[in-house]
């Protein structure tokens, strides 16, 4: 469904991708993990078409879109949803606005409809009675929800979800996980996900994949990742400040002349 | 009720719309838009200065507007549209409003019991002149020079010889006032004759010479320095008959005449032509001095023209007792007989011989490309003079040459002047030269400024003071 | 000596590049602009931002321009007894002059940087990318609308402003400095030309283009945060105010 091969990205001087190759399957639910600032948004943002590869293929159903024009690229965004980390709804829309904006791009539903479905949505990420407030008006973790409802208003084939259960309460964030879960199963989408939430990507992944420095350190199935031999994803899974990542970033710090 | 946002552009775009749609209708261009009325042609041997959306009237009245003017066997053919009746047999003539007046048509009405039909040809009489215009306008510029003189003498003589340009245009505005007040005072009999245009040709000579006594009376009590001009009228006076003679049977025998022909034409009766203007100063370093100049060029040609200028004297700070013996020029400069410098032009022309009054320029001019030659009196003496214009005519260059027996100064040797001079700004110019260079010990670089109008400019800045 | 032609060197090259691609914005605009779907409600929207919530402070500022022209004319030409042209100085010069620039300034300050802000804060919270993966082109439903905007309502604005400047002139002259009103208003009318009409609406509309060019140009390629919209802000009314300025000689010479 997905498959990046050997993707390079720079912003000026920082060379955030360096090389990546990722498969993603139909149907299958992918997770993204690495720490911050490693380019897990860079790259998720590139399977869509936001950011343009500086190096390498991104094919999406057998399509080539590195090198796509805009409009064309528009047919392929159309089988996508997305999730953004700050949920970047529309802040001159209603929330109902902002998830029926593909609706009423794209589909000739009346406004009446496309509110129906809004609310739908909207009970769906465990909100209802916000349909007419704006996104100013609503927390952080409610915006999240409301940007989930979004990408999914349009029930996509494929879905991505940039931390989706950030800043949300544990009972939240474990619906959401059942909603990820049941949109694969019973509408057999496919997903990528990026999340730090450990508990979250074991039980929603079909496959964890860990980038680490601009590159795909490890990809497997969440018992390959929990008892990986890679001591970098095994400090990254269990969360500890010592081990080789800190290494790392101790080593390139000394380079750089800071203690 | 609260409006919506599509209200509340729709609203804007309606009323700016509106507004545009009645700013459409009230400016000049779009005022008689509407093709009412009836179309009619009318004849006339010279359609000089009136141009298309010019008014119609009848008695004062717009009752319509020029819509078309063209070329009809070697005549102007003007269409006019009117939107209401008039005899068949009534006629149109050109008539002016103003000092340098609008043209507009006006229609003397007939008596004939059907009315013209759409199309139809209008009688023009055979004559379109309007002396009485022709006489008004001459007294107007003699007025006019008249009191420029008196305010030039004012800003220039004496101790205050350094006053500044706008105070020339002050008093050049002073004289439009006079002059407008003049009109307005004086004259009933100007309009009497303006719109009694059916005794012309009985009353004309009357009117001529009635206007030019009563314009001479206003002249009478003059300064010293408008003498030389007073001087000029009066010949002009002696030459009533002739004048008279002259409008009535084009029989010129003279070359006072061809002059006075020239002006008719300059002055608008037939032909096309240009009425330049200009206040110049010049301030002579050398010879701690300053010098002021009025000047009046008419050119009825593109290729000919007559120059008058008044000078203030040389050495103003001087004795300025009056000598008032008089004596006339003979012109002996090089060229003169030749077809293009009719050599006794200047000898109709008296002038004082005074070494500290106002002195009179009256040159008579040829154009070749963008060299001119001048010949005539230049500063109360014989003179020669050369123009040349450079840089698309905003540069010239003028060399003359007069006082040849060194009469107006103490040199020996004739007085030559060098002058270039530059149009940066519309009616602005600045210029320098050499003056009397000849004469190593009078000679002096100067330096100065001038303000020059054409006809069209005067119009549009004087042209707004009604001549009633 | 070299560092300073390399800093004049890579000047020159940045503003040659923000001019490119602001081109390229607006060949972008013009590109999507013409095929459907049309976003009229977004455009009505802006319609609204730059026309009709401008007006009371561009009617002010002309009313009171059109005052003190007539004003300033009047001491000057009462000097050589031209007071009767005030008139025509006014209305010339609203309509071929003020009523366009002082519109066109205006807009730029009021809404040329509410638009930069505007895009400037979509692009920074991301919502451009979010438009993208709603499989809307961002230039279409952001930018498009706005240039539409501009264009369309500046010339009516002027329209407004023209009028009321003129009669602010005529009410100085007419009420304060006693003029004839007949004459007056004779004079504003009969000297005035369709032409200087309408040359001064084409200003305007180009204008129109300028500031909402500008503005989501500035907006569009936002960087850097909160700090970096208040400077797209800022940029946006101080390029379109100078890109007015001497836009507004070139048309003038081009126009007349
Ligand atoms: N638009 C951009 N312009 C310049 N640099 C960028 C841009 N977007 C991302 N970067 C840089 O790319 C790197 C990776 O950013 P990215 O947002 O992908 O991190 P991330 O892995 O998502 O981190 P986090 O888990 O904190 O969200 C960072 O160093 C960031 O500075
Ligand atoms: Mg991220």
């Amino acid at each position: 469904m997905i498959r990046i091969s050997d993707l390079h990205k720079s912003f000026q001087k920082n060379h955030v991708l360096r090389g990546i190759d990722l498969e993603v399957r139909r149907g299958e639910s992918m997770v993204i993990i690495g720490g911050s600032g490693s380019g897990k948004s860079v790259l998720i943002k590139h399977m869509i078409g936001i950011l343009r590869p500086d190096a390498g293929r991104i094919v999406i159903d057998g399509e080539d879109i590195s090198e796509m024009g805009e409009e064309a690229l528009n047919a392929v965004r159309k089988k996508f949803g997305m999730l953004f980390q700050a949920a970047a709804l529309f802040d001159s829309l209603s929330v109902w606005e902002n998830i029926g904006f593909g609706l009423k791009q794209h589909t000739r539903l009346s406004d009446s409809a496309i509110r129906r479905q809004a609310t739908e949505k909207l009970a769906m990420v465990g909100l209802y009675g916000v349909e007419d407030l704006r996104p100013s008006q609503l927390s952080g973790g409610m915006q999240k929800r409301v940007g989930l409802a979004r990408a999914i208003a349009m029930e996509p084939q494929i879905l991505l979800y940039d931390e989706p259960t950030t800043g949300l309460d544990p009972i939240n964030a474990d619906m959401i996980n059942n909603l990820m879960i049941s949109m694969r199963e019973k509408l057999h989408v496919t997903s990528v996900a990026i999340t730090h939430d450990m508990v979250s990507a074991y039980k929603i992944a079909d496959r964890i994949a860990m980038l680490y420095r601009g590159q795909i350190l490890q990809v497997g199935t969440p018992d390959d990742i929990r008892n990986t031999d890679n001591p970098y994803v095994r400090q990254f899974i269990t969360g500890q400040a010592e081990g080789p990542i800190a290494k790392d970033l101790e080593k390139e710090l000394m380079q750089r002349g800071i203690q | 009720m609260k409006l919506t946002t599509e209200a509340k552009v729709g609203l804007l775009v309606f009323a700016g719309i509106l507004l545009l749609t009645f700013m459409s209708f009230r400016v000049g261009e779009f005022r008689m838009a509407s093709r009412s009325g009836k179309s009619v042609h009318v004849l006339f041997d010279s359609a000089a200065g009136l141009t298309e959306d010019a008014s119609v009237q009848i008695a004062g009245v717009e009752v319509g507007r020029v819509e078309k003017i063209g070329l009809l066997d070697g005549r102007a053919d003007v269409t006019v549209r009117i939107d209401t009746d008039i005899p068949r047999d009534s006629q149109a003539r050109i008539r002016s409003v103003g000092l340098l007046g609008d043209k507009y048509v006006e229609l003397d009405l007939g008596h004939a019991p059907q009315s013209v039909k759409d199309g139809e040809t209008l009688m023009a009489p055979a004559t379109t002149e309007d002396v009485g215009q022709l006489v008004g306008k001459l007294s107007a510029i003699a007025d006019d020079l008249k009191s420029v003189t008196s305010s030039l003498r004012g800003a220039l003589g004496g101790a205050e010889g350094e006053r500044s340009i706008r105070e020339l245009l002050q008093s050049f505005h002073d004289v439009t006032l006079n002059l407008n007040n003049a009109i307005q005072k004086s004259d009933a009999r100007i309009a009497r004759v303006i719109e009694n245009m059916d005794n012309l040709s009985t009353s004309l000579n009357r009117t001529i010479i009635e206007n030019l006594a009563s314009f001479q009376e206003t002249l009478i009590h003059t300064r010293s320095a408008t003498r030389s001009m007073d001087s000029i009228f009066r010949k002009v006076d002696e030459g009533q008959g002739t004048l008279g003679r002259l409008v009535n049977e084009g029989n010129l025998s003279d070359n006072l005449e061809e002059v006075l022909v020239s002006a008719q034409d300059v002055l608008g009766v037939k032909k096309k032509y240009n009425t330049y203007v200009s206040l110049r100063g010049e301030n002579l370093v050398e010879a701690n001095d300053t010098k002021g100049y009025v000047s009046l060029k008419l050119q009825p040609r593109k290729d000919k023209f007559f120059l008058f200028e008044l000078v203030s004297p040389e050495g103003t700070k001087g004795d300025r007792s009056e000598t008032l013996t008089t004596r006339r020029i003979t012109n002996t400069g090089p060229g003169a007989g030749t077809d293009f410098f009719p050599t006794e032009v200047t000898q109709t022309v008296q002038e004082r011989e005074t070494s500290d009054d106002m002195l009179f320029t009256a040159m008579f001019g040829k154009t070749f490309g963008q060299t001119s030659f001048r010949l005539g009196l230049e500063e109360s003496t014989g003179g020669i003079g050369v123009d040349h214009t450079l840089l698309g005519r905003r540069l010239g260059l003028h060399l003359d040459l007069w006082d040849m027996e060194g009469e107006n100064s103490f040199g020996s040797r004739a007085h030559a002047k060098f002058r270039a001079d530059y149009n940066f700004l519309k009616y602005f110019h600045v210029n320098a030269g050499y003056d009397n260079f000849l004469n190593a010990k009078d000679s002096s670089l100067f330096y100065g400024a001038s303000i020059s109008f054409q006809d069209e400019d005067i119009k549009d800045l004087f042209g707004f003071l009604p001549m009633r | 000596m070299l560092t300073f032609l390399e800093m004049l060197g890579s000047r020159l090259l940045r503003f040659m590049e923000e001019a490119g691609k602001i081109v390229q914005l607006l060949l972008q605009a013009g590109r999507w602009g013409i095929r459907p779907p049309y976003y009229l409600n977004n455009a009505i929207k802006q319609m609204l931002e730059v026309g009709v919530n401008s007006i009371p402070v561009v009617l002010i500022t002309a009313t009171f321009t059109g005052m003190v022209l007539a004003l300033q004319t009047h001491t000057g030409f009462q000097r050589f007894n031209a007071e009767s042209l005030v008139g025509t100085v006014v209305s010339l010069s609203m309509t071929r002059e003020l009523g366009p620039v002082l519109t066109a300034l205006i807009v730029a300050g009021r809404a040329g940087s509410a638009m930069a802000a505007e895009l400037g804060t979509m692009r920074v919270t991301e919502q451009i990318d979010a438009l993208y993966t709603l499989a809307t082109n961002p230039i279409k439903y952001l930018v498009v609308p706005r240039i539409i905007a501009g264009v369309v309502t500046l010339p009516l604005m002027t329209v407004l402003s023209d009028i009321v400047g003129i009669y602010g002139g005529y009410f100085v002259s007419v009420r304060v400095l006693h003029a004839n009103p007949t004459v007056y208003l004779n004079r504003t009318w009969d000297y005035l030309e369709f032409s200087d009409i309408y040359s001064g609406l084409l200003k305007a509309a180009a204008f129109g283009l300028i500031i909402a060019l500008i503005g989501s140009y500035k907006g569009f390629y936002t960087r850097g945060g909160a700090e970096g919209v208040g400077k797209a802000t800022t940029g946006s009314v101080v390029i379109s105010s100078m890109m007015i300025l001497i836009s507004d000689y070139f048309l003038t010479a081009i126009l007349f």
